[in-house]
């Protein structure tokens, strides 16, 4: 194809798109493999947490499964081991089909997705045995983010370089997206890394900067990445155009800025000069801004459209996810309230956003961004609807019936901290049956994720029977207007 | 990328269905929501301006900014109670000998509760507890009828509302009730003894006639040292303990 | 807005903005920090940390301690943090520069720690309750940490560092003791060492009313 084409919406042939992701197909299924190992992993160790705040006597006694240890190897697990990698992997597929190029220094990709397990693993490892940085998502010993960071290095190479060979003349709002997240995520992990981790300043200044990146790694590493998956898969599936070109301006800049600054709305009262403090909490409440943007363009993309939702594993995971961080949005901007914070601050409700922004959000939209993509690169289809249905409902069900459980059992225990009436052991007693439910919404989590992990198993190995059409989990209509959108 | 290079298969299935690539359409923003937009900014910019402690590094709760405009410091220009810094001292100083609980450990550090040098006894006076804690004791002492022989450091380095403080504060904790120790009295005793540098001995004390600083509040009457009345005949070697 | 150039200048400007003023500056304005002279007594404000204590910092991180107890106090009147007796003052910057990383802790699974050191003094008593933790309330939510203590048969004479007061089914058999290893004396010195009982001029005590 010529450069005079790349105005038009499609200058891509089935026989591009075909050269341009068997380039990427290996490091693809690479990051995606190993990432859904450490899913499985995560959210195991998610489960033993969960059941250790109920009991804490399971499992007790043992060094290497103390609470303080396995929260902390799920938390990191998911976010480095299975979180960033599916971002990645869907960040080059995107990328590569964006730019409309095959990809570049395909070996230094592959190095790269491996040298980056390597880095989890030894992160994982030093954990357990209490290598602990203590720095909430930052605690991989220094070690390891040495490793991570190599890795991510290569990563963004080949991403400087894709961007520049692109064929592609315009800048889709996708593409806004993955620049940005590739951009900012090497610089926040370099920055805090290095301040906190490698060559640690004086802790007085470290609180900032560690709320800083913990803000950041969601608003500006796995929220663009999310959103880049969603406004590529939405209009295309459904063979619409997005909807407002202007709304996306204000939704990406929004977020970009706003986004950037959230993060100290974590430490309302805490050891921070009161204007980081409030500049924080301005930040948080502005996110309504880039969550309602990004919300009404997408809605009104679907608009009359949204019949394929039902049936297209894809297109129901995205729409799903990106209305749970539609919600993550709004919910941190209302903890962000200073009168709110003073009561929920420390409490479940921390966890219950936690939870519905990186798993109702995130993972979501990467399942939906992953059941599109794979069949692309490997030729072949899902080999059960049935197990996505499956996949579809516990996940969603364990993301609501935690964030449900979570945020009004921390309603309740964020009362009884802040009420001078009331004991500490007051607390733990009306919040204890609202961790046992969500403990059990940790299990369906993890059902969920082992559905996931059969069917991505099947797609490779023939342990289930492989599929042989489009992958539906809902009946198409009849001479439906509509695209297959699988 | 051209197409001059052919696949090496055909595209599959999943790529064969795909729909064009997406574009993206210029249809305007909702008034609404610009409007909403507005007014959220409008609001974060006032809270900002309101609690922001005039953007200054040191400040941490904006509200005490906003109610005495003055920022931090208020609470912290009034005078120090002498007790507070006392115990600071002791528990800096003192402990790590004399215990938090003032017992001492037996053997090896006497106690001060109840302890003659502390609130006076027969022949110890508060003159001989200042001067210990300026030049420093060693050599056998008898305390309480126990008899350690360990060596106590000078404590020189501390200015006189120091040592005030800190005397004070070990006559009136533990049940001790002596009268403080004034600022002026630590000045007299260390102009007076300002040549003595090596540590006393309970011999040399004893040679020494006692003072009492009065009990109607420690004015420095007792200050000079010279007319003070004889030295009572230094009949008992170990003075009884002094009634609480 | 379809040109590289412009999407990574807007990039700069918005996520460098924020750089700056949540990395740059709190390096410059808080990152040299000193602890405050106390004129009054030559010493200073924070106190220093002694040895073992700097050991139990690490063991705190080890354990994930962070992961269930907080250590700041909220001002008033934000909190309540102050009237329940977590602390006499707002934790602030200066508090935590003896620290290696300030646990501030997200969650208060268990209570405040900030100032642990000024309401438990007795180190037998902590010891006690981080190897049985339902020894000492038995509604507690903590898990045990017995892996930091030796549970050995007495050969000769019992150590003197042995827990004492473990009874029931907390007590070790007959002819046993419980020894705490060096972990746990470090852990036990810095949970004692944990104390913001001194005055600081940018965190006034609220004045009571």
């Amino acid at each position: 194809m010529s450069k005079d084409q790349s105005s038009q919406p499609d200058t891509l042939s089935s026989a591009d798109r075909s050269i341009i992701d068997s380039s990427v197909a290996a490091p693809v299924i690479l990051f995606f493999g190993t990432s859904i190992f450490w899913l499985l992993f995560g959210s195991f160790f998610e489960v033993i947490s969960a059941i250790k705040l109920v009991w804490p006597c399971f499992l007790d006694g043992c060094g290497i499964l103390t609470y303080g240890r396995t929260s902390v190897v799920s938390i990191n697990a998911l976010a480095y081991g299975w979180a960033t990698p599916a971002a990645i992997g869907i960040g080059l597929w995107l990328t590569a089909r964006l730019c409309r190029v095959q990809l570049a220094k395909y070996k230094s990709l592959m190095a790269a997705g491996i040298v980056w397990n390597l880095g989890v693993f030894v992160g994982v490892a030093g954990l357990l045995i209490g290598d602990n940085t203590s720095i909430t998502l930052l605690n991989f010993p220094a070690y390891s983010t040495h490793i991570l960071l190599l890795s991510f290095l290569l990563i963004a190479v080949w991403a400087i370089v894709t961007f520049n060979q692109r064929q592609s003349g315009t800048l889709f709002v996708a593409q806004w997206f993955l620049v940005a997240g590739l951009f900012c995520f090497p610089w926040l992990y370099a920055t805090a890394n290095q301040l906190l981790v490698w060559n640690p300043i004086q802790a007085s200044a470290q609180p900032a900067i560690a709320a800083w990146y913990e803000g950041g790694f969601f608003n500006l590493w796995l929220a663009p990445m999310g959103l880049a998956a969603a406004f590529y898969l939405i209009p295309k599936t459904i063979g619409r155009p997005v909807n407002s070109q202007h709304l996306s301006l204000i939704g990406f800049w929004s977020l970009l800025l706003f986004g950037a600054w959230s993060g100290t709305n974590r430490l309302i009262g805490g050891p921070l000069p009161a204007w980081i403090v409030s500049v924080g909490v301005a930040a948080g409440v502005l996110m309504i801004i880039p969550a309602l943007a990004i919300a009404l363009n997408l809605h009104f993309t679907l608009e009359g459209h949204y019949a394929p939702v039902s049936w297209s594993p894809a297109l129901r995971f995205t729409v799903t996810g990106v209305s749970m961080l539609v919600f993550t949005w709004i919910f941190t901007a209302i903890n962000s309230l200073p009168a709110v914070n003073s009561v929920t601050n420390f409490s479940e409700i921390t966890r219950g956003l936690h939870l519905l922004g990186h798993y109702g959000f995130f993972s979501m939209t990467a399942f939906g961004a992953i059941y599109y993509i794979l069949p692309r690169l490997t030729g072949k289809e899902w080999p059960s609807s049935a197990l996505i249905s499956w996949h579809f409902w516990l996940a969603t069900s364990g993301v609501l019936l935690g964030v449900c459980v979570l945020l009004l059992g921390g309603l309740i225990q964020g009362f009884a901290l802040q009420d001078i009436g009331l004991t500490f052991r007051s607390s733990i007693e009306f919040v204890t049956p609202f961790r046992f439910v969500a403990a059990l919404a940790a299990v369906l989590i993890l059902a969920a994720n082992l559905a996931f992990a059969l069917l991505f198993a099947g797609l490779h190995w023939a342990i289930l029977r492989p599929g042989t059409a489009p992958a539906l989990i809902a009946a198409r209509e009849e001479n439906t207007q509509e695209p297959v959108a699988v | 990328m051209t197409s001059q290079t052919p696949p090496n298969e055909p595209p599959n299935d999943p790529v064969l269905r795909e729909g064009p690539e997406p574009s993206e359409k210029r249809a305007p923003v909702p008034f609404w929501l610009i409007v909403l937009a507005a007014v959220i900014i409008f609001w974060a910019g006032i809270q900002l301006a309101l609690n922001s402690g005039g953007f200054r590094a040191d400040v941490y709760n904006p509200s005490v900014v906003s109610w005495s405009g003055a920022g931090a410091g208020g609470a912290v220009a009034a005078a120090p109670d002498p007790k507070v810094i006392g115990k600071r001292l002791f528990n800096q100083n003192c402990a790590v000998c004399h215990q938090g609980s003032g017992m001492g450990v037996a053997g090896q550090f006497p106690p001060l509760v109840g302890s003659e040098w502390v609130i006076g006894g027969d022949w110890v006076g508060d003159n001989h507890l200042v001067k210990v804690l300026l030049a420093g004791m060693q050599g056998p002492v008898q305390v309480k009828g126990n008899t350690y022989n360990n060596a106590m450091p000078a404590w020189a380095q501390l200015k006189d509302d120091q040592i005030a403080a800190v005397l004070t504060y070990i006559r009136s904790e533990w049940g001790n009730a002596a009268p403080p120790i004034t600022v002026e009295y630590v000045k007299t005793i260390r102009a007076a003894t300002a040549d003595r540098k090596d540590p006393w001995t309970q011999k040399e004390l004893k040679a020494i006639p006692a003072e009492k600083i009065s009990a109607g509040g420690g004015s420095p009457s007792a200050a000079p040292p010279a007319p003070a009345q004889p030295a009572p005949a230094p009949a008992a070697q170990a003075p009884a303990a002094p009634a609480a | 807005m379809n040109k590289l150039p412009l999407l990574f200048t807007g990039l700069f400007l918005t996520f460098g903005s924020a750089w700056v003023g949540l990395v740059v500056y709190p390096v410059a304005n808080l990152g040299k920090m000193q602890p405050l002279p106390d004129e009054e007594t030559n010493g200073y404000f924070p106190p220093t940390v002694s040895g073992l204590a700097i050991v139990g910092q690490k063991v705190y991180a080890a354990n994930g301690c962070m992961e269930c107890h907080t250590q700041q106090v909220r001002p008033d009147p934000l909190a309540t943090d102050i009237a329940k007796q977590l602390g006499k003052r707002q934790t602030v910057a200066r508090d935590e520069i003896r620290e290696h990383t300030p646990f501030l802790g997200q969650y208060r699974i268990g209570q405040d720690l900030s100032n642990f050191g000024t309401r438990e003094t007795d180190p037998s008593a902590i010891h006690r309750h981080l190897y049985a933790p339902k020894s000492v309330s038995d509604w507690s939510n903590m898990p045990s940490y017995s892996y930091l203590y030796e549970n050995r048969k007495i050969v000769g004479q019992p150590s003197a560092h042995a827990l004492q007061g473990l009874t029931g089914a907390f007590a070790p058999k007959p002819g046993y003791e419980i020894v705490p290893t060096q972990q746990a004396e470090a852990l036990v010195a810095y949970l004692l060492s944990l104390n913001q009982n001194y005055p600081l001029p940018e965190s006034p005590e609220p004045t009571a009313k």
